[in-house]
């Protein structure tokens, strides 16, 4: 599967947000206005900053990587790499075996955890924005406001982020997330806080100076979430 | 209790934020679902679902959603739903390569449902329109210097097929038509602006 090797590329920024679809009926007399949200949630849209590409292993696989993309018309794993904030020992990359260096990361449609292991401790239905999961002893306590991904069956890596934790006590968490739950989930499917990663096709284009010389620029690049399994 | 919706999904509706799901029901063999939000939608049974759960699919595939019209007095009118675009999904394309008659005389039904602040559904769902499919168009357009292709759903309400009266005239060869012997209209040829008749002759 193609991946966005962020450990690699080093990119100075990586924003993600959801994207929604909000339109307003314009403000009355008194200043009152109504939004209307239509989007049922919102859609992942994720820029990395700058990237300098100075060695020819780093240079190389982004110009094969932007070629393997086809303009947006392929899928590819997009890393969040929100390392310094998420529940980690240490934001330091050698502890996890994903992103690996390669464009190319068959693991990265797996994951095992290493250091915090969460699962969800109640059936979640699908579009469910409250989920209950138990994650015991997470080296940094979980406060809301952390990234996590789920691989689900169908619609494979999915993104999102709590907006409000309640610890319940004995390592059991009621949480609200964002956006509602793409897939239905069952008790026991692994939560992954370590490395969360969705989905994506590009978005645009990429601003990239790749010149013949012994170095260039990559990205910005945005990504935005891509649903290849779209019948179930 | 509002005419047109139910009590549940009121509050939503008069607060300032407002959180709409519009679907679209193709009635094609097997349905074709679609939504304007993102991801999977399942909503309740009731009188156009009745097999629940049904799964509306949602990748903004609803590229325009067009004005639809309170129709009375034998009113009809035609609206384009506008759908997919760069991305064909599944769903339409399997709708593309369907028979032309699979597609045209199906039914289609505008449904509109509230969610609340978590995103969950609080109102059933109100069927708005119904009407009943025409063609399918694909159309590209390069003209803005890159392509954009869209696939449009052409829909008619039911009095789109109302046919009107031919005009019809007061003069022999018509009255015939109506009935072969009926000689009401044998001498209207004879009458000319201004021409006098006296009688009794």
């Amino acid at each position: 599967m193609l991946t966005f090797p962020s450990f690699l590329f080093k990119p100075t920024s990586i924003r993600a947000r959801l994207v929604g679809a909000g339109a307003s009926g314009g403000r009355s007399m008194a200043n009152v206005e109504q939004i209307s949200e239509a989007s049922g949630g919102g859609l992942w849209s994720i820029t990395l900053g700058e990237m300098d590409l100075w060695e020819r292993t780093e240079l190389m696989p982004w110009r094969a990587m932007e070629a393997a993309l086809d303009n947006g018309g392929a899928p590819i794993i997009v890393p969040i790499g929100d390392r310094l904030h998420a529940p980690l020992i240490s934001p330091a990359p050698a502890v996890l075996a994903f992103p690996d260096d390669a464009i190319w990361d068959d693991t990265a449609l797996s994951f095992t955890p290493v250091e915090v292991d969460a699962t969800l401790s109640a059936d979640a239905a699908l579009r469910a924005t409250t989920i209950d999961f138990d994650c015991a002893a997470p080296p940094v306590p979980l406060i809301g406001g952390e990234y996590f991904a789920v691989l689900h069956p169908v619609q494979g890596w999915r993104l999102y982020l709590i907006i409000r934790l309640t610890d319940n006590g004995g390592g059991n968490y009621t949480a609200q997330v964002r956006p509602p739950l793409r897939e239905a989930m069952t008790s026991g499917d692994a939560l992954n806080f370590e490395a969360p990663r969705l989905i994506c096709h590009l978005d645009g284009d990429p601003d990239t100076v790749l010149e013949l010389l012994k170095f260039g620029k990559g990205g910005p690049i945005s990504f935005r979430e891509t649903f290849p399994n779209l019948s179930a | 209790m509002s005419l047109l919706w139910p009590d549940l999904g009121l509050a939503e509706l008069q607060s300032g934020q407002l959180r709409p799901g519009f679907l679209m029901r193709l009635g094609t063999t097997p349905p074709t679902r679609i939504w304007c939000g993102i991801g999977g939608l399942t909503i309740a049974a009731d009188a156009i679902e009745l097999d629940a759960p049904n799964i509306y699919q949602g990748v903004g595939e609803l590229l325009s959603l067009p004005a639809v019209s309170q129709l009375i007095n034998g009113l009809a009118e035609r609206i384009e739903y506008q759908l997919s675009g760069d991305v064909v999904t599944a769903e339409v394309a399997a709708l593309a390569r369907s028979d032309a008659d699979a597609i045209r005389s199906a039914s289609v039904f505008l449904g509109f449902l509230i969610f609340d602040r978590d995103w969950q559904i609080v109102s059933p769902t109100t069927w708005l329109w119904e009407g009943i499919a025409d063609s399918l168009s694909d159309t590209w357009d390069g003209t803005s210097g890159e392509i954009q292709r869209s696939i449009s759903l052409s829909v008619g309400s039911v009095m789109t097929g109302r046919k009107r009266p031919i005009n019809s005239y007061c003069t022999d060869a018509d009255q015939k038509r109506r009935s072969a012997d009926d000689d009401f209209f044998d001498q209207i040829n004879k009458y000319e602006a201004g021409a006098t008749r006296a009688w009794p002759v």
